[in-house]
């Protein structure tokens, strides 16, 4: 806030509030300045509750959807299909291996300056899905509780997870490869739609839906096709096969546990829950469970395992703790 | 802060997190829910954690409880049929109202001067910091919030505008018979 207050419009102080409260992170200094602005008049709080409705609500956010989707059409048609999502996605990855010289008016379309560097830093919190749309065509879906950034340069493209789980679709570049840099692993890729999941402990689990990719991860190297999941935990490398033909759990909103650590569900769980939650017992925690599990309603998952596996839950203010009930 | 000061400020804030979740929900019942929740939430997590903006958190929180409260009523097996819609599934009764203020949205959109529509979409609906569209379109931050500012100004004319034609329409029968809805 740099203008005067006092000679500005309240409506036009809120809208710049909103502008600056909604960065991913807002300095103390800003933030108190904030808190005495909204606080001084009941008539500037209302307009930033306007504000900042109209900025959250959905009807903005299909507009701007809309927008975007208009302003593509007019450039290239083919890449609307990229916001939509798996469904459409295989027949989009079909229409990609084929545009041959003939097939111009779906061949991709050549990259603006401005598309070529492009870079973005996001994050969701417990329970939001957030879809990404990237300027070569690519599709990122962060789940809950994920923070990855994004960097875009002529000969590359990087993106940086550093926390939860992302779906990915990738455009095939052969000139401009695509990686997927983790705590202990990094993930290369030519062209294809792959789900990683970053475990506790700096374990990542990487499946395959389409295409190939190469997981380098403790100065090893590892190729892998459809169907094919790699986990990499502190112990090494565990390659497993999975079914590739339907989309990852957390999609959809539930997770397929088989013989899996507690830990590792509520992992999952965590994703979703806006508290919380903890496994106080380290027994516990490393014991396996099974089943299918509607991690999106992290109630109903704790009130599952809780009979079956003898589990006490604590609900606190900050957490809510596991431990053994025997 | 004395208790009598710390209760008006509370109902302050609860005020404008109604105000903030009839503007999003249209339903004056679980606004009132919404804002209750969120002021107690927020009561709960600054005693364990320091806040600096008391009114920020609410907010938060309260956008939280929409988007929560949306995603249960919605049939969670067709979520990637429809994943645009995975943060928010409209009630029957909201959709005609949302789609005719996404139609104002849109038209304010489409006439803002390209620079602050292409600011403004990179920052609602691709998420990038107010830093990275800076860096990406030879702009200095305080120059891309301003952008966002000016965008706001006009679709919060154009939303203004659309309600204000909205009200001639005939008033839908809500619980409570006086409901105030400026936006």
């Amino acid at each position: 806030m740099t203008g005067k207050p006092a000679l500005t419009p309240s409506a036009e102080q809120a809208a710049e509030w909103v502008a600056i409260m909604r960065a991913p992170t807002v300095e103390p200094h800003i933030e108190r300045r904030f808190e005495m602005w909204i606080g001084a008049d009941p008539d500037h709080a209302a307009l930033y509750a306007d504000m900042c409705a109209l900025y959250d609500g959905e009807p903005l956010a299909e507009a701007a959807r809309l927008q975007r989707i208009s302003e593509r059409k007019l450039a290239n048609s083919w890449r609307i299909a990229a916001g939509i999502g798996g469904a459409i996605a295989a027949s989009w990855m079909a229409v990609w291996s084929l545009s041959g010289p003939g097939a111009d008016q779906r061949s991709p379309v050549r990259n603006t300056p401005q598309e070529i560097y492009y870079s973005a830093s996001l994050d969701t919190g417990a329970g939001e899905t957030l879809e990404v749309p990237l300027p070569d065509g690519s599709l990122m879906i962060l789940s809950g509780r994920s923070a990855v950034s994004i960097t875009y340069a002529p000969d590359r493209r990087d993106v940086v997870l550093a926390r939860g789980e992302v779906w990915f679709e990738v455009a095939s570049a052969p000139d401009r490869p695509f990686y997927v840099t983790l705590p202990e692993t990094e993930v290369r890729v030519l062209g294809t739609a792959f789900n990683i999941d970053l475990l506790p402990d700096h374990g990542t689990e990487v499946s395959v839906y389409r295409g190939q990719v190469q997981v380098d991860s403790g100065g090893r190297s590892h190729r892998l096709s459809v169907g094919e999941q790699i986990t990499t935990t502190a112990g090494g490398l565990n390659l497993t096969r999975f079914d590739a033909t339907s989309l990852p759990d957390w999609r959809s909103g539930w997770y397929e546990a088989e013989d899996v650590p507690l830990e590792r569900l509520i992992a999952e769980v965590n994703r979703f829950s806006r508290v919380p939650v903890q496994i106080d017992d380290a027994t516990l925690a490393a014991k396996t469970v099974s089943g299918r599990f509607k991690v999106s309603d992290p109630e109903s998952v704790l009130n599952g395992i809780e009979a079956l596996y003898g589990i006490r839950i604590k609900p606190g203010k900050a957490v809510i703790a596991l431990t053994n009930s025997q | 802060m004395e208790p009598g000061r710390q209760n008006e400020q509370w109902a302050d804030i609860q005020a404008a997190t109604r105000r903030y979740a009839l503007n999003r929900t249209r339903q004056p019942d679980l606004a009132d829910d919404i804002a209750q929740q969120a002021v107690l939430d927020a009561i709960e997590y600054q005693q364990t954690h320091i806040v600096i903006s008391l009114h920020a958190l609410a907010f938060r929180i309260a956008d939280n409880l929409i988007k929560g409260h949306f995603r249960r009523l919605k049939p969670s097996d067709n979520i990637e049929l429809i994943p645009e819609l995975a943060c928010s599934q409209p009630l029957p009764d909201r959709v005609t109202e949302d789609r005719a203020e996404t139609r104002a949205m849109l038209k304010a959109l489409s006439q803002m001067p390209p620079l602050r529509r292409d600011v403004f979409l990179r920052r609602r609906l691709d998420g990038q910091s107010c830093e990275d569209i800076g860096r990406a379109l030879k702009l200095n931050t305080k120059a891309v919030e301003k952008h966002i500012t000016r965008a706001l100004v006009d679709l919060h004319a154009a939303r203004r505008l659309w309600r204000t034609s909205d009200s001639l329409r005939p008033i839908r029968t809500e619980k409570k018979p006086v409901e105030e809805m400026t936006g």
